[in-house]
């Protein structure tokens, strides 16, 4: 039975981080450029839930979708003063400029709201439960059922509307889209607000079960990097099964050696997808 | 032209004030991770040691040595100067540090880092000088096996802490009649977490315990799922813990998530004594173990303890805890060796250092004193094991410090 737990977490866990990958994912396919504070975003909506949940009692479930709009006026103004910038710009500035986001947002959490570990304390989702020999713990339970939703809600928008379609043509080649008549300047906004609304969820559903520091999303941003290696980079679909290959090895691979070593076995897979097809498994050449 | 002017104007406004710095001003380099995993436990730890040099400079009137005088009396009255700096908790760091606050601010003592890990390089960078390096709160016992001629401990090593909870569990266990078999130590994968997961190593056959399970994390984590089931596929009777701050948290709620209940949790370090520990766990935190060397208790047996605590909540808002209190009292050691110095020079430090003898009662620590063996470890620092109960810390061992009658085994987590 302790088998079939090891399968339940890895699952759990994974879902969290394929929604965490899809949304670095986007940017990536839509502007080729990887967003390095992509983390931050997750602690700033864990931190926006955190505030409605003690200031207004607001649930944090409940408060996933304000969140999510928050994040997307967020993303938005990101790329309006910085991102749009850094479209031409060489990859050491691109590199810089994100990264330097990241830093400016954990320090500006650790002045403004200090290092303190705040929690969400009982909650909608508070509650534990065992069915068939197995456990489950309310809070990630919910978050891996709401993480699949808002991956299948982000499918379905890109491939079945035609703002979505739109998005796409962009990922596919921006100068043909604009030949086409898309405004690609609105494109890229809509990946940036997309891709930080999508996080802003995760940050959501994440804020019921872990604590809150300045930290809490840096140790979130690397796993969703190498999703988004594992899947391909630019592919969407592909950072999602990478965020779920990555939890079942990371809960498996540490369960059947030592837990030590769990972290390992992830960059293990990394390293061989990176050698063997460096496009990763569903990325395009 | 007029730029070389503005330059050479602007130098000699910083060696002016540089040179005058130097004369009334004794400066010391603190190094404590104001950013990263345990950052809050760092700020705050800070915040003790700066209530302390604050208290020396400033006229009080407090049960304290150099209270109630401005600056170190011997020196002429100097005032202490502090030169902050954040490590992050990264040990790379901790050698930069300390080298540039060797040769650039030229601090006559360094004191810090809180991790083990990043006290370790940036002693050796101090010894290298010559400088003396006063830890309050950096526990791995390798820190003073390395026997350096600078470099003093005033906090009870992991070593001691291990003891210290054997002694207690093997009381426990006899006096309730529960047979233990397995020891789980789960901890951070710095040298700090390391040294626990050593001492229960070395001592478990010793008191009575058939086997040991150790796992170490990384605190960088999201999850600590296979941790847990790891310690789930073999449950150890009895747990010892090194964590920081949110790990802690995500640890215990791990525990509850997967239906993981030790008879006991026992804790090394800051993060089960911090107060957000039990904010964030609600009755979740009741029945744990932690050695500390803070606790409130202290208040009655300690008489500059109350008001300490006063004035450090209002600077805060927060309660005076563990760390805090120990970095307080390596400060209050640094003071005194200052006052005795012969003079400011390094070696005249040292040698006041290693002449300590400062007596338990006049500083707000439960330690017997602060006495430093040829290696500069205290040997008469000893701390407390407290129980929360009712979402409260309560000492209960040693006897003689103890409020409370302990619960043992913990009752599982849906029985609570």
């Amino acid at each position: 039975m302790i088998y079939a737990q090891v399968l339940v977490d890895g699952l759990t866990v994974g879902l969290m981080f394929a929604l965490v990958a899809m949304g670095l994912s986007l940017i990536y396919g839509v502007m080729n450029i990887v967003n390095f504070a992509h983390g931050e975003f997750m602690m700033i909506a864990m931190y926006l839930c955190y505030f409605l949940w003690s200031g207004l009692g607001l649930d944090p479930i409940a408060s996933a979708p304000l969140a999510a709009v928050a994040m997307f006026v967020l993303g938005i103004a990101i790329y309006r003063w910085i991102a749009r910038y850094l479209l031409d710009a060489s990859m050491v500035a691109q590199v810089f400029a994100t990264f330097g986001l990241l830093l400016f947002f954990q320090a500006l959490a650790n002045y403004l709201w200090r290092a303190d570990a705040r929690t969400i304390g009982e909650n909608w989702s508070t509650g534990l439960f065992s069915l068939g020999g197995l456990y489950f713990n309310g809070p990630e339970l919910v978050a891996a059922a709401g993480a699949l939703i808002t991956a299948l809600a982000l499918f379905w928008f890109l491939n079945r509307t035609e703002t979505g379609l739109c998005l796409q043509a962009t990922a596919e080649d921006p100068q043909v889209a604009r030949l086409m008549g898309i405004n690609t300047d609105r494109m890229f906004a809509l990946a940036w607000g997309l891709s930080a609304a999508t996080v802003g969820v995760a940050g959501a559903l994440a804020s019921t079960y872990l604590a809150i520091t300045p930290l809490v999303g840096a140790n979130w941003a690397l796993p969703a990097f190498v999703a988004v290696a594992i899947g391909g980079f630019g592919s969407i679909s592909g950072a999602f099964w990478g965020g779920i290959i990555i939890g079942l090895v990371q809960t498996a691979g540490g369960f059947f050696t030592s837990p030590s070593y769990k972290l390992l076995f992830v960059y293990l897979l990394f390293i061989v997808v990176v050698l063997v097809r460096p496009h990763g498994l569903m990325g395009k050449r | 032209m007029k730029r070389l002017f503005q330059t050479a104007a602007l130098l000699s406004v910083f060696l002016c004030g540089a040179a005058a710095a130097q004369d009334n001003e004794i400066r010391i380099g603190i190094m404590m991770p104001l950013s990263g995993t345990a950052a809050r436990s760092g700020q705050e730890t800070l915040e003790a040691a700066k209530l302390y040099y604050d208290i020396v400079n400033g006229s009080y009137d407090l049960p304290l040595p150099y209270a109630k005088t401005a600056g170190i009396p011997s020196k002429g009255g100097a005032k202490i100067r502090l030169i902050i700096e954040d490590h992050g908790g990264r040990p790379e760091r901790g050698a930069a540090i300390a080298e540039r606050m060797i040769t650039q601010d030229k601090v006559h003592l360094l004191q810090g880092a809180f991790h083990s890990a990043v006290a370790a390089p940036a002693s050796q960078v101090a010894e290298k000088y010559g400088i003396p390096f006063v830890t309050g709160g950096s526990e791995s016992p390798a820190l003073t096996e390395r026997g350096f001629k600078t470099f003093f401990s005033v906090t009870p090593t992991a070593n001691d802490i291990a003891r210290d909870f054997f002694s207690f569990i093997q009381e426990m266990a006899q006096e309730k009649k529960v047979r233990l078999q397995t020891l789980g130590v789960i901890h951070v994968n710095d040298n700090w977490g390391s040294s626990l997961a050593q001492a229960g190593e070395r001592m478990y056959r010793q008191y009575g315990f058939e086997k040991v399970l150790t796992i170490s994390y990384s605190p960088q984590v999201s999850d600590l799922r296979s941790e847990v089931l790891k310690l789930k596929s073999d449950p150890p009777d009895v747990l010892l813990q090194a964590s920081f701050d949110s790990d802690a948290i995500l640890a215990v709620r791990t525990y509850q998530a997967l239906a993981f209940t030790p008879k006991a949790i026992l804790a090394m370090g800051a993060s089960f004594a911090t107060p957000d520990f039990i904010k964030a766990l609600g009755k979740n935190a009741d029945y744990a173990f932690s050695h500390t060397k803070f606790d409130p208790a202290l208040i009655q047996k300690r008489k500059a303890a109350g008001q300490v605590s006063k004035m450090f909540e209002q600077r805060t808002g927060k309660a005076i805890w563990d760390a805090p209190a120990r970095e307080f009292t390596a400060s209050q050691v640094v003071a005194d060796a200052l006052q005795r110095a012969k003079s400011l020079a390094p070696a005249d430090i040292v040698a006041a250092l290693r002449e300590t003898s400062i007596d338990g009662a006049d500083t707000i620590s439960p330690y017997k004193g602060v006495k430093f063996n040829e290696k500069g470890q205290n040997v008469l620092a000893t701390g407390l094991i407290t129980q929360i109960q009712g979402g409260q810390h309560h000492p209960v061992w040693p006897k003689d410090l103890a409020t409370k009658e302990y619960v043992f085994p913990a009752p599982a987590w849906d029985k609570r």
